[in-house]
């Protein structure tokens, strides 16, 4: 009875492995499928992707998971079931919540990006106002410095080629005149610089008038390229304060819209109309009704003063109170009209219905920018 | 016993003041159920369906749980019905916030076209004021080489 086994220095330590071996014995049962079903889903690129994601979400589906398996370990299998189902929701939870924070984080790169490229952009379209400006200035530098290179002096001629000189000559002088008188209704505070030209040009055109050899060709051609010149200085600071306040651009589209059919040259947008007074010399309806479009259009345009330019066939001037009356009426601000004559026309003269060509008017939107 | 007794009192009375209070608060069958509720008035109710379905069931097997006096089952089951719901409210949450996403980065692709296009009208501009410069030059070179005289009206 006494007789007892002798304890062996290494006996103890078997005890606690006994324990495990019978608690495993206990668990050994068949791992619930929800619990294997939790295993693959926590193991899921996208539910591992989570884990950097959405870390706090994720981790709670694990805390969920460990509770699941040690469940299972201690051989309550209903709880690891249920567990693991609430593991398997909680992964899933994880992953949506990843999407939104992905999605947070796209909208956060995004939108400031959006407001870096919007604004570049803004910074990008001011730059390239300003070179467009700087074109524009040197382009129209450039035509004003070759419009006053002279041509060589011309040497007298025959009879016929002076008559020929003769008439460039005044077509020429009558172009000076429009381009100053454009000058001036763009800058009427500073009218002595145009006047001295003004006066200039009609000393010229008398002494042209008096067919006197040689034709003052070279005179004129000067006198042109000086007009457009102080036309040119005139728009140079207004284009300066707004380099691309290029609304002759839109006008043209107005006017292009209302079937007028306007075109571009020095002074600004030009509409010609043609047919202008019936023959009992009474402004046409058809005229009428056009003058009547032009002063509503140039009442939306207050910063582009009308010329109307009137060319008669036989030189002598026409009435033009009748016109510029229907413009204003339509709400024109500011009209101005001249007379050209016959020293430009349209058609040579002689030629079969050139004189209804070339009796017309223009209407001259004068533009405040190149 | 008298100390005893006011402890007592004060015991109780806590159990008459929280009781109410506890009940009170909403337990997670009555937040999966009012979010559920919520949920399937959604446009996108189908988009969600595998959720919302789950939870309902869950929630069903909660109630047969109750009858049967699991009740701590039926607890955790309420819990995994709420967490399936607030899964598919997320999950609506995300692909709204996908679809901004998407539109910002659309936006921010056609302002990335737009500085490109800006860029190159720049260089376009450049090019154009370097051809007008050497034209002016070219003009100003001419109108310097004339005699004095003719320049001169």
């Amino acid at each position: 009875m006494s007789a007892r086994l002798p304890s062996k220095p290494g006996a103890k330590p078997f005890f606690p492995t006994i324990a495990f071996l019978l608690l495993a014995a206990c668990s050994a049962g068949p791992r619930p499928p929800m619990l294997s079903q939790a295993d693959a889903t926590r193991s899921a690129p996208l539910v591992q992707a989570a884990e950097q994601a959405a870390p706090q979400a994720f981790l709670q589906a694990e805390d969920l998971f460990h509770q699941a398996e040690e469940a299972y370990n201690q051989g309550d299998s209903e709880q690891a079931e249920l567990l693991s189902e609430h593991a398997i929701a909680a992964y899933e939870h994880a992953v949506v919540l990843a999407r939104v924070a992905v999605a947070l984080g796209r909208i956060s790169r995004a939108d400031t990006s959006v407001v870096a490229a919007q604004q570049e952009l803004l910074r990008l379209d001011g730059e390239a106002r300003e070179l467009e400006s700087e074109v524009t200035e040197i382009e129209a530098r450039t035509k004003v410095n070759r419009d006053a290179l002279p041509l060589p002096k011309s040497e007298p001629a025959s009879p016929e080629r002076e008559r020929a000189r003769q008439k460039a000559a005044l077509a020429l002088l009558r172009q000076a005149r429009l381009l100053c008188v454009s000058a001036r209704l763009l800058d009427p505070a500073h009218p002595e610089e145009e006047q001295a030209r003004l006066a200039d040009i009609a000393r010229i055109e008398q002494g042209a008038g008096k067919a006197l050899s040689p034709a003052p060709i070279d005179a004129a051609r000067r006198l042109r390229s000086q007009c457009l010149e102080m036309l040119y200085e005139i728009r140079k600071p207004k284009l300066r304060e707004q380099p691309q306040s290029f609304a002759a651009e839109g006008l043209l589209a107005e006017l292009s819209d209302a079937k007028l059919f306007p075109f571009r040259d020095d002074r600004g947008v030009v509409v010609t109309l043609r047919g202008v007074f019936d023959p009992s010399n009474k402004l046409s309806p058809q005229v009428a009704e056009q003058l009547a479009a032009l002063g509503r259009v140039a009442k939306t345009h207050p910063e582009f003063p009308l010329l109307l330019v009137l060319h008669s066939a036989k030189g002598k001037p026409p009435e033009t109170a009748e016109l510029e009356k229907a413009l204003r009426d339509a709400g024109a601000p500011n009209v101005t009209s001249d007379f050209a004559g016959s020293s430009l026309p349209i058609a040579i003269s002689g030629e079969p219905g050139a004189e209804a060509r070339n009796e017309r008017a223009e209407v001259v939107f004068v533009s405040p920018t190149p | 016993m008298k100390i005893r007794l006011t402890f007592g009192t004060l015991g109780l009375l806590a159990g008459v003041l929280v009781a109410p209070a506890g009940a009170q608060a909403a337990s997670p069958r009555r937040e999966a159920e009012a979010l559920l509720a919520k949920l399937a008035k959604s446009e996108r109710a189908a988009l969600i369906a595998t959720y919302t379905r789950r939870a309902e069931s869950a929630l069903t097997r909660a109630l047969a749980a109750t009858s049967k006096k699991q009740l701590k089952v039926a607890e955790q089951l309420e819990s995994v019905a709420l967490r399936l719901a607030l899964t598919a409210q997320d999950l609506l949450r995300a692909t709204d916030l996908e679809r901004q996403a998407s539109s910002l980065e659309l936006q921010l692709n056609l302002a990335q076209e737009k500085t490109v296009r800006a860029r190159a009208l720049i260089e376009e501009a450049l090019a154009r004021k370097n051809r007008a410069l050497a034209q002016l030059k070219e003009s100003e070179t001419q109108s310097k080489a004339l005699p004095a005289q003719v320049k001169k009206p």
